[in-house]
């Protein structure tokens, strides 16, 4: 993910903290949507602009950041993009209803935030004028890649605490039908089990086979100098 | 020959005066009788000014009471801050050697004068009002340096924030003073001849930040209704660059550019030439302590704004284990590791939190007899147990092991906040007959019990927010206990409590896995109270959650994924598999001090036998 050189220069100077620069930003934002680069510093530091300069916030600038975040899960961008935003901000109806499916995802209830995610999660679209935002689109609308970025978290997720799942199971959480699930499955590194086709392994990583360690004392001999200078041998 | 005679006496009466000073040891006895010795001789001696002068004082001491009313200057009684004509003898004196020590650059006696004599003075005299204001001392010390005024100022005004309430117009002042002190060090082209105690220099700094936040917090109170609050308001409000964060911030920046601190940090760490990368300004003493102080200052202001990537970030060229500059000056160091903790934990890298906090605290704990003579003694204290009640936070949401001094002051502490966040429901489980009993326990006491612990220590601990807008509203929300709070607080706790909530099963379910090496999800499921589906579910918020960065290398901002130390599962289909791993006694580091201890008594036993 590679980031401009005028942004870089913005976000990396004081410039960052000049409102003139906030059109430019925007617009930075947006093109992180369509190629699916997140860039969580650039992305705070306007945050931080609107933090200074309430009157200026734009609710889909906003929106916008907040979903990028939800994609770089399991990094903990979305919490700082909350402890950036204003309260009042915060209970914008969409903004409220994208903490509401952090939460889910959160908290790993990833049955129930596909439902939401089915019903349809609503995002304003970008208007630099329109402080508030201008109409609601569907997010997967305005970020393609949002649903298989999450697909990716799930299914990481999964892949620490999982060595064998059941394929029921794994269609859940991962919302996928038949063919698709079966490409997901190659997609990421797992496999079906070849005995029983009802289970899927997935690739063993140290996360996932955990082996009982014992941290043992390492003495070095520098620390054994001292005692060993003045150490009596008697006789 | 009068002259002669004359001289011959004020050598003797020299002489005396200097036998006194070294016989009586301790400085409270010394008797302040130069003046009169000056007053008379100044008339025949003009020439030998001088020598009266370097007598008058090498050792600072203080006046007793009485020969103030033979000098009919008492202390001032009421709080006004018009003090045109009665500046006490022993102030005009310390003042008169303050100016002297500043231009003759002896930060060792400035630095003696700073920590000691200010503040005795400040007690004996202006312990509930303030120092003279700034025109008498004008016309006490000369007009013309500019420095050593807009530095007295600095001093009143902190006197003045310290001790008394700011009026509005006290902020305004103040403020116009940092104004014109960072200018005067800024804007000329040669890095001014100015050399401070660093303690002196960090004390700038913080006091400057402070009083920024004093003032968004008043700013954001919105006075008290009374008119007079708002006509204050709105004075305020025809000044907003008093106090405005982009000011601030341009402040401690350019400092930071000015002395090319972080170049020369880069520098140190990765060689080159020191001499190209420092410049001119960095060369400077003054300037590079202020570059570096101006990087704390940044994360402090940072971490109170809630952006706390930005905090670390101001910190990249600094490595925290190591000594750095920041450990020179006792208040700075505790202030640096606070508030890299604090992001941290507001980061969810809980690990490198604990390890910032314990590392800090023993410090604290082992240099305990070192500090309670300072005057900053309260003020490390506060610190202190606010980091034991963020440490104690940390520890309930990511378990490990910390140092044993700390921990056993911890427990001291926080021992029944420890064992309420925690919830170690195991013992409970074996004195419950069966599996109902145990569930409706847990359903009576659901994760909500420790929720408002978790509140209560955060509260206690946090840096006190600030909204860089200063909405005048008074916005206040509250909590779950009914409290009133701030805004910005209030949405810097809301985050870290949904965190909290979705922790709460974790500490159950890690204390079930504790017992066993292999286990069924359906059992563990019956253990805890829910369904098998929502167990499943929270066995992935448990991985989910204590995956978090950890710090390897580098800068304090880069961290690595790693998952937890001590124990660990994977589940297969309906088993879950568990590892614990142990930590072995560390005996050899105890072994070795107490030997390196046992050789010191038997080497002091030698030398007295």
């Amino acid at each position: 993910m590679t980031r401009p050189e005028e942004i870089n220069a913005i976000v990396e100077s004081v410039g960052r903290y000049d409102s003139n620069n906030l059109l430019t930003l925007e617009a930075y934002v947006l093109s992180q949507l369509s190629t699916n680069s997140p860039d969580p510093s650039a992305n705070l530091a306007v945050l931080k602009l609107y933090q200074f300069n309430p009157a200026l916030t734009n609710i889909a600038t906003v929106t916008a950041i907040l979903s990028l975040a939800l994609a770089s899960l399991p990094d903990p961008h979305f919490n700082l993009a909350i402890s950036l935003i204003a309260a009042d901000v915060a209970s914008n109806k969409y903004v409220a209803d994208l903490i509401r499916i952090q939460a889910l995802l959160e908290s790993c209830r990833f049955t129930q935030f596909w439902a939401a995610y089915d019903a349809g999660i609503k995002v304003p679209t970008y208007d630099a004028k329109i402080k508030a935002g201008g109409a609601p689109v569907s997010i997967s609308q305005q970020f393609p890649a949002f649903a298989t970025q999450i697909r990716k978290y799930i299914t990481s997720t999964l892949g620490y605490t999982y060595q064998q799942i059941s394929l029921a199971q794994f269609k859940e959480y991962v919302h996928l039908d038949k063919k698709e699930l079966i490409a997901w499955i190659s997609q990421s590194g797992c496999s079906v089990n070849s005995d029983d086709v009802t289970l899927v392994d997935f690739p063993s990583t140290p996360e996932n086979i955990p082996k009982p360690a014992l941290v043992k004392e390492n003495i070095k001999f520098e620390q054994l100098t001292k005692i060993i200078g003045v150490s009596r041998i008697s006789v | 020959m009068f002259h002669q005679e004359a001289g011959v006496s004020l050598d003797v009466l020299l002489i005396d005066l200097v036998l006194l000073v070294s016989v009586s040891g301790r400085q409270g006895d010394v008797r302040f009788k130069m003046s009169n010795l000056s007053l008379n001789e100044q008339v025949l001696f003009d020439e030998d000014e001088v020598v009266a002068e370097e007598v008058e004082l090498p050792v600072v001491f203080l006046q007793d009471d009485d020969d103030l009313i033979d000098f009919g200057a008492l202390p001032p009684q009421s709080a006004s801050s018009s003090h045109k004509h009665q500046i006490p003898d022993a102030v005009a004196n310390f003042l008169r050697t303050l100016q002297n020590a500043l231009t003759t650059r002896a930060v060792w006696e400035l630095h003696q004068l700073y920590e000691n004599s200010f503040v005795k003075l400040t007690e004996k005299f202006y312990a509930k009002s303030a120092w003279p204001n700034v025109e008498s001392v004008a016309a006490l010390i000369g007009e013309d340096d500019a420095i050593f005024l807009a530095l007295y100022k600095e001093l009143y005004y902190r006197h003045i924030y310290a001790k008394l309430q700011p009026s509005v117009e006290d902020r305004i002042n103040s403020y116009t003073n940092y104004c014109d002190l960072f200018n005067l060090i800024l804007t000329p082209v040669e890095p001014l001849e100015l050399e401070l105690p660093n303690q002196w220099i960090w004390d700038m700094i913080d006091e400057f930040i402070y009083q920024f936040q004093s003032f968004c917090q008043f700013k954001s109170k919105g006075g008290s209704g009374s008119a007079k609050s708002k006509v204050e308001m709105e004075s305020l409000k025809e000044r907003p660059d008093v106090w405005n964060v982009l000011n601030v911030l341009n402040v401690l920046y350019s400092f930071t550019q000015k002395s090319r601190i972080n170049e020369q940090l880069w520098v140190s760490k990765h060689g080159g030439d020191m001499t190209e990368a420092v410049g001119q300004f960095g060369d400077a003493s003054l300037y590079r302590m202020l570059g570096y102080f101006s990087i704390v200052g940044l994360l402090r202001i940072h971490c109170m704004l809630g952006d706390y990537t930005m905090a670390l970030k101001a910190l990249e060229n600094i490595e925290l284990n190591k000594k750095g500059l920041f450990a020179r000056v006792t208040a700075c160091h505790i202030t640096t590791y606070y508030y890299v903790g604090f992001s941290y934990m507001m980061m969810r890298r809980y690990s490198d939190a604990i390890k910032a906090f314990a590392h800090i605290l023993l410090f604290i704990s082992r240099t305990k007899q070192y500090h309670v003579r300072s005057y900053q003694h309260e003020v490390i204290q506060k610190k202190g147990d606010q980091m034991y009640a963020l440490l104690a936070i940390c520890l309930a949401l990511c378990p490990q092991r910390v140092d044993e001094n700390v921990h056993t002051i911890l427990r001291e502490k926080y021992a029944e906040h420890l064992n309420k966040m925690q919830k170690e429901y195991v013992l409970l489980h074996s004195l419950c007959r069966s599996n109902d009993d145990m569930s409706s326990y847990l359903s009576l006491h659901s994760g909500d019990e420790s929720i408002p612990v978790f509140e209560e220590l955060f509260l206690f601990a946090c840096p006190k927010f600030i909204s860089p807008a200063g909405s005048s509203s008074s916005s206040t929300e509250t909590t779950t206990t009914g409290a009133s709070l701030p805004a910005q607080t209030l949405q810097q706790l809301k985050p870290f409590l949904t965190e909290v909530r979705q922790h709460h099963l974790i500490a159950t379910i890690r204390s079930y896995l504790k017992l066993y090496t292999s286990l069924k999800v359906d059992k563990l499921a019956s253990f805890v109270g829910k369904t098998s589906e929502e167990l499943r579910t929270e066995l992935l918020v448990y991985k989910h959650k204590t995956r978090q960065r950890r710090w390897e290398a580098g800068s304090v901002f880069e961290g690595e994924y790693a998952s937890p130390w001590d124990l660990d599962f994977y589940i297969k289909q309906d088993m879950i598999f568990i590892s614990e791993s142990k930590v072995e006694r560390r005996i050899g580091e105890w072994f070795v001090r107490q030997i390196s201890k046992f050789e010191d008594t038997i080497t002091n036993l030698n030398r007295l036998g």
